[in-house]
């Protein structure tokens, strides 16, 4: 591995977050914030561009191999997550929690270790939505497409180490062009949203930072009670269309807006579950004694919030039935689209795995010599596919049992409780059966824990483990 | 209706789209893997990527169960290949069997050719008897391991006139040696079978076996030599037997043999 290649990304990851920490300066400055609000945003900008500047003279502009690609993305998330923390040491937070809070917001995660959002100033408010907003669609390659001329020839190995690494062969033949037309589309999302907020009343602040962490399937809010503050039957559906459309596959979705109205196999998976799970979870708390317009509105908004590992609540699942609470964990792990801003397994996985399953099962009552490919309609997945599917389903449940096992050895929650907080911080979802009160008081070593489950989920996991596997650091490329 | 459709081209394809649309249970064969897996993958059939005219491939499509068999390969000499080899497996005829009993058991009490040399007529008689003439079979036997060990080393030799020499040993046994285990293509292997056969369907009239091993050779291309053999010997056994042959169930009446 030439370090050079790395450091270079790394220089230009540092660089771009420069302009992007000065834009809370402008929201402080329109809401009359005092400058000590304001100080921590320039402090950081000065100071990444200074590193960035810095390593640039270390910086070597060469074709980037995939595992190269792999370890400065990695690299370049995790040094991303320190400087963006920077400005919530500024609202009392240890550098630790800033941290926290930074890697839950490039992530898209949304666990927050804010113990009062009153009070906390407007820019701080919109540092955490807008980072989940960059966070969404992947910064490295989207810094790359945006800022470096040079991108270009590496972009398609970076892409591929961000994003899903189902759809990516589609991707590569152009990427920039693709990823700006996401970007397009993920824009045009945002602005709609907020536009359809602002109509139902909720005020521009809020409809801005709401859309940013929506589109993005993040899940900050600015307010504690996350959207049941705003106790609005219409809010709540414009929020579930717009997570429904973040958690959609962007290169599907950018098809699907020019004319190739084909609804592949994922979307449809991906809308079954949805309707399925609502209707069980509608059921159960129906059952359980909610009146039928409760039951519908409180389970579609919950469904569609985790599915897509937004996050946002309008309902205390805590105290839900235990049915529904199985089944919230359930859609936890199985998460969005390849190639959505949502976290999780993914949907199309579930679908190969389940493929897979099922060709084993035919496989007994078939001729020996017979051929036994696992479709998707009339396409043959390749062996090798399946195989990178399921080494990463074992590396997520792998993780997801060490996460578990360490929140239930460190804070003494039950079991299932246990798996849901790991699960929710890989899962990239934010909110678990751990009460949200709680979370700013666990251990420390179950904060870090969870850090490195959201990077490793953002991830898909594979990149972080390039990172710490000796034979990443070894020479050959 | 349970169909085998053996061959997917063009026309292959499209009968097997039928058929399945009509809800048939279709087992298609196909040798070319390309075309195999882009019919696997667009269809719902079972398909199988080999050479139907193996009878390993064939015995997995469960032909012997299936209600039509349609032979559509690319040439009709794998079609006609294909129906004697189906005919073969539906008759389920093979006097082959004894002789596979006897082998193993006489090759264990007697593993070398100086062993099998120094058996004792009796014992040699009492292994073999199942499979008729047993008394001259042995005998030749007994003579022919030992002119192996005097005159050859022990070693089966690879050559015509050599082999011949070998008692109990004739044109036909030394082809079938040379073919199976040297791997040489000298001749075809002219037994009562084939010789019935040939003069059946008009591809020799002489009395002889080397006649009618001639009368093969110029009829058909040295590399098909070694299939004659056996498909003649199928055929023979299970639809052109030496009484009451089934003409009636002859694929090779027919100009077009798809059954």
């Amino acid at each position: 591995m030439r370090i050079g290649v790395v450091v270079g990304f790394v220089s230009t990851v540092l660089k771009s977050m420069a302009p992007i920490l000065l834009i809370p300066v402008l929201v402080g400055y329109v809401y009359g914030e005092p400058t000590t609000t304001i100080q921590p945003f320039i402090s950081a900008a000065i100071l990444s561009l200074l590193i960035g500047y810095a390593l640039g003279f270390a910086a070597k502009s060469e074709k980037a191999t995939t595992k190269e690609a792999m370890v400065a993305v990695a690299l370049g998330w995790i040094l991303a997550c320190m400087v963006g923390a920077l400005p919530f040491t500024s609202v009392g937070m240890n550098y630790l929690d800033a941290v926290f809070e930074s890697v839950a917001g490039f992530t898209t995660t949304g666990t927050t270790l804010l113990l009062r959002i009153q009070g906390i100033p407007k820019s701080v408010l919109f540092w955490r939505a807008f980072i989940q907003w960059v966070g969404g669609l992947g910064i490295i390659a989207s810094f790359s497409v945006f800022l470096t001329g040079a991108a270009n020839k590496l972009l398609p190995q970076i892409f591929f180490a961000e994003t899903s690494k189902i759809e990516s062969q589609q991707v590569t033949q152009n990427a920039s062009t693709m990823i700006k037309a996401l970007w397009v589309v993920y824009l045009g999302l945002t602005v709609l949203e907020i536009i359809a907020l602002s109509l139902l009343g909720v005020g521009l602040f809020d409809a801005v930072t709401h859309s940013f962490t929506t589109v993005s399937t993040g899940g900050f809010s600015t307010y504690a009670a996350s959207i049941a503050a705003f106790n609005n039957v219409g809010v709540e559906a414009v929020v579930v269309i717009f997570m429904f459309l973040g958690g959609l596959n962007f290169v599907v979705l950018n098809n699907f807006l020019k004319n190739k109205r084909k609804i592949n196999f994922e979307t449809k998976l991906y809308v079954g579950v949805i309707v399925a799970a609502s209707a069980l979870i509608g059921a159960d708390l129906a059952f359980n004694g909610a009146s039928g317009f409760q039951a519908v509105r409180e389970s579609v908004f919950q469904v569609v919030s985790i599915m897509t590992t937004t996050g946002y609540t309008t309902a205390n699942f805590i105290a839900w039935p235990k049915l529904s609470q199985m089944l919230l964990v359930g859609l936890m792990v199985v998460g969005g689209c390849a190639g959505s801003t949502g976290g999780g397994i993914k949907v199309i996985r579930f679908g190969l795995l389940g493929k897979l399953a099922w060709r084993e099962i035919r496989k007994v009552s078939l001729p020996k010599l017979s051929l036994n490919k696992v479709k998707i309609g009339s396409k043959i997945v390749g062996d090798e596919t399946l195989h990178a599917v399921a080494a990463l389903f074992t590396l997520w449940i792998a993780l997801l049992f060490v996460g578990g096992a360490i929140t239930a050895a460190a804070t003494g929650y039950p079991v299932f409780e246990s798996f849901s907080g790991m699960a929710s911080a890989l899962g990239n979802i934010g909110p678990s059966l751990i009460p949200a009160s709680e979370i700013p008081l666990l251990p420390d070593a179950v904060k870090f824990t969870y850090m490195i489950g959201m990077l490793a989920g953002r991830l898909e996991i594979i990149p972080l483990l390039v990172l710490l596997h000796p034979s990443g650091w070894k020479r050959f490329p | 209706m349970y169909s085998i459709i053996c061959g997917l081209d063009a026309f292959g394809r499209k009968l097997l789209e039928g058929l399945l649309k009509k809800g048939h249970e279709v087992v298609a064969v196909e040798k070319n893997e390309e075309l195999a897996l882009e019919v696997h993958a667009e269809t719902n059939a079972v398909v199988i990527n080999g050479d139907p005219t193996s009878p390993i491939v064939l015995e997995q499509t469960g032909v012997s169960k299936a209600d039509v068999l349609i032979a559509n390969m690319p040439t009709d000499v794998e079609n006609l290949a294909l129906c004697v080899l189906v005919t073969t497996i539906l008759s389920a005829q093979c006097t082959d069997a004894q002789v596979d009993k006897v082998a193993p058991q006489l090759f264990k009490r007697f593993p070398t050719p100086e062993k099998l040399a120094e058996a004792r007529q009796i014992e040699l008689e009492k292994i073999i008897r199942s499979t008729g003439y047993y008394k001259a079979k042995a005998r030749h036997l007994k003579a022919a391991a030992r002119m192996l060990v005097n005159e050859f080393n022990g070693v089966v030799p690879n050559s015509m006139d050599e082999l011949m020499k070998l008692p109990g040993v004739g044109r036909k046994t030394a082809n079938i040696i040379l073919e199976h285990a040297y791997n040489l293509t000298q001749g075809i292997a002219v037994d009562t079978h084939v010789w019935r056969v040939s003069r059946r369907l008009g591809l020799s009239d002489k009395n002889t076996q080397r006649g009618i091993e001639n009368d093969l050779m110029r009829a058909y291309p040295r590399r098909d030599w070694h299939k004659i053999n056996y498909l003649f010997i199928s055929h023979g056994r299970a639809v052109c037997r030496a009484r009451k042959p089934e003409c009636g169930k002859c694929v090779l009446r027919v100009p077009a043999p798809i059954i």
